[in-house]
Formats: C-alpha cells, sequence, structure tokens
C-alpha cells in the first residue's frame, strides 16, 4: 500500500482524490451552523471552506510541481482535520474562524517551505547544537516574558507584534530534532559498559546528561510555568526517542519513576497542580468551583451520547475556554460518539502514516526524527483527549489542527512539512 | 531500531483505544447519569425543556389556572392565583415539580400523549412540541370566595361534589406564590408558619365535634342505638373518675338522639361511644376512610386516624373522648369533607378527584377520569337520618350562622380543643341543597375558637357563592 502509494513517479492522484473531501467536509459544517443560527445558508459563512481547499490544493499542485513522492495521506487527513477545526471554531466562537483560517494558511505555508527546504532532510542533524541552544533561548525567553492573557494559571504567552505566541509549541520540534540528532551520534555507546557507582549500574553518561538535563528542564517547565502538558509531553518524547535509539526499556522506566518523584514534591507544593489532580480523581466534590471546568466537560460530552445533538444544537459554550482547552468535547456533545471515533480515527491514520514514514526513512537520523515528531503529535492527541474525558489530569495542551490556535497551527503543519520531506527522500532512494 | 518504532505505535494504538473505551462510558453507561447532574446541569436541561411549550392547567370553565409565556430570558410558568398552589403545585427548574405539575408532568411536558412518530420527527427537527392540557375540576370563582372567607388566617377549606368526588375548591392558607418560587424558597421552606403544608389535603387536626358524625353512623349501623333512642340530661356523666360535663343540652331534660347531634352533646356521644366499644369504633371509622390517605390524582394526601399510640383506646375515658371527637383523632379537612359527603350522598364516598381530562389542543383526549365510589361508609337510612339532625343543627343549633334564605342546609360545628391555653380549633362541616346536595364544605380555622362562630360564617360563604350559580 506504502509503496504504491508513495513510490509512483508521478501524479499525486490519491492525494488530489482525497483532499476533495476536506472542503466539502468544513463547508458542510460551516453551512449547518448558518442555518441554525439564522435560518439559512450564507454564503459567506462558506468562504473559509473555499480558502481552506485553495490552500491544500496549492500545497497538492506545488508537490506535484516539484515531483514529490512523499507521502499522500498526511495532507488529506491534516486537512480534513484543520477542516473539521475551522467548523468547530465557528461553532465555539464565531469571531476567530478567519483567524482560524488565516493560521492554516500560513501553517500550510510553512509545510511548502519546509518541504522545498528540506529535500535532503538530514541537513537539520548538523545544526542539531544551534536547535538545542534556540530551544533553550526560547524556553528562557518564555518563562521571563511570558504572559497569562487568559488567567489559565500558566504564563505561556509571549507578545510579538500584533500576534501573541506560545513558544512551547515550537520548543517540542526543536526538542525532537535535536534529540534525533543527539541520539543518532550516540547510537554507537549503546553497547558500551555502563558507568558503574559503587553496587550502582547507571547509564552510560552519553544517555545519563540528556536524561538528568531533561528532567530538571520539564520540572521546570512544571513549577515555574504551571504547565503539566507541555512537561508531559517533552518528557514523554524525550523517553519515546530514547527507548526506540537505545532499545532499554530500563532507561524508560527510570526515567519515569525519576518523573513521578519530582512530579509527586511539585503535587505537594503547587496549589494550581493539585487543583487540576483533584478535579481528576473526583470533579463531583467541587463542581462549582476548582473543577468546574471537567465537570461542565463531563456534561457536554454525556448529553452527547451516541450521535451528538447535532452540529449547533448543543451547548459546548457553557464549558471555559472551549475553543482552546475543550475542542474534543464540543465534538463530544454536538457530533456524538459516532464523530468523536471518525475523528480518533483520523488521528490514528496520521499517526500509522507518521510512523510507516520513520520505518522506511533514509537514515537513522530521519527515522529517529520522524518518530520522534509522530510521537508528539500523538502524545498531544492522547494527553489533551485524554484530559478532556477525564481519563487522566486536564492539562492545556491543544487538539492538533482544531484547537484554537496560531502556534499550534503553524507547529502542527510545520511536523507535517517534514514528514512529508522525509518520505518524499525515502521514496527517492527506492525507486 | 524499525522494531521499537513498531512497539512504540502499537502503545498509542492501545492508549487510544482506552480512550475510546472511556469516552464510550462516558457517552453510553454514564450518559443518563450524567444528564440527571443537577443542579449542575440545569442549564442543558432547562434548554432541552425550552423546545417544550408546556401544557396549560385549566378550571372547569376553561379559565386558564397556569400556562407557559416566552420572554426573550426564556419561558417562564404563569400561575392566575397563587392562592392555588396547594392545588396544582409549581414548576421551577430549580426546585422541579409538585402536585400536578408533577403528577401530570408528562403529559403537560409532552412526553407522553403525543403520536410517538410525530414526536420523533419534532425531535429530529429540533421543532417545538407542544405539551398537552390538564383540566381540572377547580372552580376559579369558587376557590377566590374560599381564600377570601380564610383571609390571613391559619386553616383550610375544601369543597367538593358528593356525587361525582369532583374537588371544587381546595384552600390552605397560608400559602406561597408560585411565580417566584425560585426567588422565595429559601424563605419559605424556614418559615414558622410552613406555608409549604398542604392544610386541606394532608393537615392534621383534631375534629372536634365533626366527628360525631362517624360516630353516629356507626352506631346507627351497628344497631348500638336507633333512630328513636333518647337521652336523659343527667348532669355530668363520670368515666372512670374521667367528668364529661353535659355541655351543651338542649332546653329539654329528655332528647332525641337528633338533638344529641344538632345540640353537639359530649356525654351522650361518650356515652355510645362506650356502648360501641373500641373495636366498633375503629372499624366504622374505615368505613369512612380513617387509616388510609383518600385517593387524589394530583395532590399528595395525609392519613386520617382515629388514633396514635396503641392500646389508648382501651381506656374508658379515652374512648369515651374520642367517640365526640377529641383523645388522639388527627383528620384533614378533605377526610372531613368525604365524610360529610357520604351523608350527603347515600351513605356512599366517591372517589375524590381534580383532574378531570387530559387533552391536546386538537382536543384529543388522553386521560379521563370517571367517578366511582371509594368508600360505602353508612346505610342509606342512616345518612338521610343525619341529614335531618344536620339541618336541626343549622335551623336551631350551633351552626345557624351557615343559614341560606331559600336554601335547606345541614351541617354541624366542631371546636376542637387542643390543650394548653391556646384557642381551640374552629370547624365546621355542610352541605346544600338537602334535598339534592351539589356541595359539601370543610373549613377549619387554626386556633380560632368556637366552630360556631369561627368557622362556620366562612363556610356560608363559600357555600352562598356556589348555589347563587348552581341552584337546582
Amino acid at each position: 500500500m506504502s509503496r504504491i502509494l508513495t513510490a509512483r513517479p508521478t501524479g499525486r492522484f490519491s492525494e488530489l482524490y482525497l483532499l476533495m473531501w476536506a472542503g466539502p467536509l468544513a463547508a458542510a459544517g460551516l453551512a449547518t451552523l448558518s442555518s441554525v443560527r439564522s435560518g439559512q445558508v450564507q454564503q459567506a459563512a462558506l468562504q473559509p471552506a473555499i480558502v481552506l481547499l485553495v490552500v491544500l490544493l496549492g500545497l497538492h499542485f506545488w508537490l506535484s510541481f516539484i515531483g514529490s513522492r512523499a507521502d499522500q495521506l498526511l495532507l488529506p487527513v491534516a486537512g480534513g482535520l484543520a477542516a473539521l477545526g475551522l467548523v468547530i471554531v465557528g461553532r465555539l466562537d464565531p469571531d476567530s474562524l478567519w483567524k482560524q483560517t488565516a493560521w492554516v494558511g500560513l501553517g500550510v505555508g510553512a509545510a511548502v517551505v519546509l518541504v522545498s527546504a528540506l529535500s535532503e532532510p538530514s541537513w537539520l542533524k548538523r545544526y542539531k547544537y544551534t536547535w538545542a541552544v534556540l530551544g533553550v533561548v526560547i524556553a528562557g525567553l518564555t518563562l521571563v516574558l511570558g504572559r497569562d492573557p487568559h488567567g489559565g494559571g500558566a504564563s505561556l504567552w509571549v507578545r510579538l507584534g500584533p500576534a501573541m505566541f506560545q513558544p512551547g509549541e515550537i520548543l517540542k520540534v526543536l526538542l525532537a530534532v535535536f534529540l534525533a540528532g543527539y541520539l543518532d551520534d550516540k547510537r554507537e555507546l549503546l553497547s558500551a559498559a555502563s558507568l558503574r557507582v559503587g553496587p550502582l549500574k547507571l547509564p552510560p553518561l552519553p544517555y545519563l546528561a540528556p536524561l538528568a538535563i531533561m528532567w530538571g528542564l520539564t520540572l521546570l517547565l512544571l513549577a515555574v510555568e504551571k504547565d503539566l502538558g507541555l512537561a508531559l509531553l517533552l518528557f514523554g518524547l524525550f523517553l519515546a526517542m530514547l527507548y526506540v535509539a537505545s532499545s532499554r526499556l530500563v532507561y524508560v522506566w527510570s526515567g519515569l519513576a525519576a518523573f513521578g518523584v519530582g512530579a509527586y514534591v511539585i503535587y505537594r507544593f503547587f496549589y494550581y497542580v493539585q487543583t487540576r489532580v483533584h478535579g481528576w480523581l473526583d470533579p463531583w466534590y467541587d463542581p462549582t468551583g476548582g473543577s468546574y471546568q471537567i465537570v461542565q466537560a463531563l456534561l457536554a460530552i454525556g448529553s452527547g451520547r451516541v450521535l451528538g445533538t447535532g452540529l449547533g444544537q448543543g451547548m459546548p459554550t457553557l464549558i471555559p475556554a472551549a475553543v482552546t482547552d475543550f475542542p474534543f468535547a464540543a465534538i463530544a456533545e454536538e457530533l456524538g460518539l459516532a464523530g468523536c471515533l471518525a475523528v480518533v480515527a483520523l488521528y490514528l491514520i496520521l499517526i500509522y502514516r507518521g510512523y510507516r514514514i520513520a520505518l522506511a526513512a533514509f537514515d537513522p537520523f530521519q527515522q529517529l526524527l520522524a518518530t520522534g515528531l509522530t510521537t508528539v503529535l500523538a502524545l498531544q492527541v492522547f494527553v489533551i483527549v485524554g484530559g478532556n474525558i477525564k481519563l487522566i489530569p486536564l492539562t492545556g495542551i491543544t487538539l492538533p489542527f482544531i484547537s484554537y490556535g496560531g502556534s499550534s497551527l503553524l507547529t502542527n503543519f510545520a511536523i507535517v512539512g517534514i514528514l512529508l520531506a522525509i518520505s518524499d527522500r525515502s521514496a527517492r532512494v527506492e525507486t | 531500531m524499525n522494531h521499537n518504532i513498531r512497539r512504540l505505535a502499537a502503545l498509542f494504538t492501545v492508549a487510544f483505544l482506552l480512550l475510546i473505551g472511556y469516552l464510550t462510558y462516558w457517552q453510553v453507561v454514564a450518559a443518563d447519569e450524567l444528564a440527571n447532574k443537577m443542579p449542575y446541569n440545569a442549564a442543558r436541561q432547562q434548554a432541552q425543556e425550552e423546545l417544550v411549550t408546556r401544557g396549560s392547567i385549566l378550571d372547569r370553565n376553561g379559565q386558564r389556572l397556569a400556562w407557559t409565556e416566552k420572554t426573550p430570558q426564556g419561558q417562564s410558568r404563569v400561575y392566575a392565583d397563587p392562592a392555588l398552589v396547594h392545588v396544582l403545585g409549581y414548576h421551577s427548574f430549580r426546585y422541579g415539580e409538585t402536585n400536578i405539575e408533577a403528577a401530570f408532568n408528562s403529559y403537560l411536558s409532552g412526553d407522553k400523549g403525543l403520536d410517538p412518530l410525530a414526536l420523533l420527527r419534532k425531535e429530529f427537527l429540533h421543532q417545538n412540541v407542544a405539551g398537552a392540557d390538564v383540566v381540572t375540576t377547580i372552580d376559579l370563582d369558587l376557590q377566590k370566595v374560599a381564600d377570601d372567607a380564610l383571609g390571613d388566617w391559619p386553616g383550610a377549606i375544601v369543597a367538593l361534589d358528593p356525587h361525582t368526588g369532583e374537588i371544587l375548591a381546595l384552600a390552605s392558607h397560608p400559602y406561597f406564590d408560585p411565580n417566584r418560587i425560585d426567588e422565595i424558597w429559601p424563605r419559605i421552606s424556614q418559615a414558622a408558619s410552613q406555608p409549604l403544608v398542604n392544610r386541606a389535603a394532608a393537615g392534621q387536626y383534631p375534629p372536634g365535634s365533626t366527628f360525631k358524625t362517624v360516630t353516629l353512623a356507626t352506631a346507627l349501623d351497628g344497631a348500638v342505638i336507633s333512630q328513636d333512642t333518647t337521652f336523659t340530661n343527667k348532669g355530668d356523666l363520670v368515666v372512670d373518675g374521667f367528668h364529661i360535663k353535659y355541655t351543651n343540652p338542649p332546653d329539654r331534660p329528655t332528647f332525641p338522639v337528633r338533638d344529641a347531634y344538632a345540640f353537639s352533646v359530649n356525654a351522650a356521644f361518650a356515652d355510645v361511644g362506650l356502648k360501641l366499644g373500641a373495636e366498633r369504633l375503629v372499624q366504622g371509622a374505615a368505613r369512612f376512610g380513617f387509616g388510609e390517605a383518600p385517593p387524589l390524582p394530583g395532590i399528595p394526601t395525609a392519613v386520617s386516624t382515629v388514633s396514635t399510640t396503641a392500646g389508648f383506646l382501651q381506656s374508658r375515658p379515652a374512648l369515651a373522648s374520642t367517640a365526640f371527637g377529641q383523645g388522639e383523632l388527627q383528620v384533614t379537612p378533605l377526610e372531613m369533607a368525604l365524610t360529610l359527603a357520604a351523608v350527603a350522598n347515600n351513605g356512599a364516598i366517591e372517589a375524590p378527584y381534580v383532574v378531570s381530562q387530559v387533552r391536546d389542543q386538537n382536543g384529543t383526549v388522553y386521560y379521563q377520569n370517571s367517578a366511582r365510589v371509594w368508600k360505602q361508609a353508612m346505610s342509606q337510612s342512616t345518612a338521610a337520618f343525619i341529614t335531618q339532625a344536620g339541618v336541626v343543627s343549622v335551623e336551631q343549633g350551633f351552626a345557624q350562622a351557615a343559614q341560606i334564605p331559600g336554601v335547606k342546609v345541614a351541617g354541624k360545628t366542631g371546636t376542637a380543643e387542643v390543650g394548653g391555653t391556646a384557642e381551640p380549633h374552629a370547624w365546621f362541616i355542610g352541605f346544600a341543597p338537602v334535598d339534592n346536595p351539589s356541595i359539601v364544605v370543610a373549613v377549619v380555622r387554626e386556633n380560632a375558637g368556637q366552630g360556631s362562630g369561627g368557622a362556620t360564617p366562612q363556610a356560608a360563604k363559600v357555600l352562598r357563592a356556589w348555589l347563587a350559580n348552581h341552584q337546582p
């Protein structure tokens, strides 16, 4: 299947055919919303769908034009999710719909740039320490300049001209690139003897050092930024890549244990984290106070049942910050379990294709990079959906391609761009 | 490395299945539980109910008693007469429903009675559903007269049709305004005057002499005395050292049982009660419905009891005082109205009802109450005899305030001692016209003194108002 889709020398017909669904999906959703609100379908309401289709087709034709043999499922799936994102943003916060559309355009533009620039993705590896320094600078800037415009408790935004950015979003890509480069270099040391300190057998220093740094960095994020979600995401990404590179599960377990101990200490000392955890363990203890958001989300999810109330017919706006933090609960209410299963299936396809690309990648660096970027997507989906449905404590992570937010859209389309570049590189070798 | 990537993919597949499983739990298994998480889900439930225009509640002449109005803030329930709250109940998103609003909620809210296919179609298209209307037996004009008669005084009035069991008016004071339930609830639920208690159907009072109706009917039907029995004024009756005064004797040394009832002679009824014995008295009261709550769909009713502690009636003084209406007797005004309804209806008590019909706006009927006998309380001849005794009471005895020019009225007063220094409760039960009764009324006013002055004039107002429009 993958061979058929990626190895054909010319024509990206599967991609073109599948992309044709994304525009009508957004159009149908926006038309429904328009008719629910005003009793008729207003043409202006459909414009974002047209923009989306044009932008996605633009990337498609660019890929065809440069003769790319990249994976043909990635773009339609990401585009379909972005289409659903437009509908959900249009539902929850109509004033932000055009901004969201513009961000999708910029995100696709970023993918165009990356696909074009990374005809040889291993080029990224040469500057791995540059990316690391950039990441540290960005993290540092956030710590110093971070603002909390929504009063959600986490100061993650930095003002840049007219827009507010969440630098943490870019951090996860930079970390994946750096780790891919670093771990690829140190892979040879896998069989090296362990570091012995008395009776203790520790991992070799090249593993121990980044493990300790990552542990410290993420816990610092948790303590200072109070951002449980980003900490979970970055540390999870690190452990996943460490495991894939080293095959040593013991590192994963010891990493998890160390993270657990640190997280518990922070939990004991930070009220904000306690609120989130208590809301998770027993939301009905304080349903109008600390766990108001999650309680409202659960009520919304429950009211959707199997088929949902219908787009525009539920009351998902009762959930505070639904458009950024609870888009999945809104989907659950209005599109029901059926709609949620479709969304989860789309993410599964995206992640499945991502790992396929990793398996087929040209060199170990690109393999690690594709693994890391796919893991970033998978972890985000799991953490935010799990938080929305109270499987795990709630965090402020965004739902990729669907949540309202420019930084998030830009970053996730950038991930798609890099994955496309990696799959194109491997396809060119196969033929 | 490829092996590890596959394992990572497998890990996330499992994690996503976990998400799907938990999501299925919330949306399928726990959905009902979540939907009913009140008050946290009130907004969503309200929105659901906004899709339904709740049906109206009408009085017997088609006047609207309760209806739903659309306002910019959503729907609001309007009640024409706050005093009817003890009949209709209230409908609140916060505090739910009571009485008729609760018992007939499924009709009013359109869940029941509509064509299921039409309902499904409307639900699917998010179209407004109209609930069915509930038609009551209440006469709004008579209800207002009853409320005026009670005034600010705590008490209750029950008016019903003895031939059908239809409740014509049911007043219980103090009451509260169901139009403002959300706002006043915290206050009225704590108020010492207990405005939430429906005194007419569920308030339990000592009945005083009105209970002599039960004693007399039981003694006559049990052949303990006959209609010709006479009593002699022998001064106080002493039962095991307990003095029962020959209160209220007619001005004669010897008088028939009819006058003992009409002039409410306690000693005579004490004597009758002792002859009857506890067992027969309790059995006789049971034939009137004592010991069970009267069936009244839409309004919760309380049980009336002859005694509250076991073995109480084994004491002769207790039995004697129970026979004339004191002791541990606990009765509701509704039960006393039904007791006299048996007298007015040849001995049979029709099951009371307040909702006669449920129908939609097209006139399709979904519920129809039909008259049925609840209790056969006494024989026809005993009923006729007690009617005559009641007429004497109104024409010559203590119930003279109930006289209506041109109409023959039968009645019985009661003055129920409550112990201590508090004034007694004033009672009156009566019906008219005697030849073909169309209304029975029971009045109790708390601590209002003698029944002759504290309750009878109020009952007369209700009887007069009804008969002015319902002369046969």
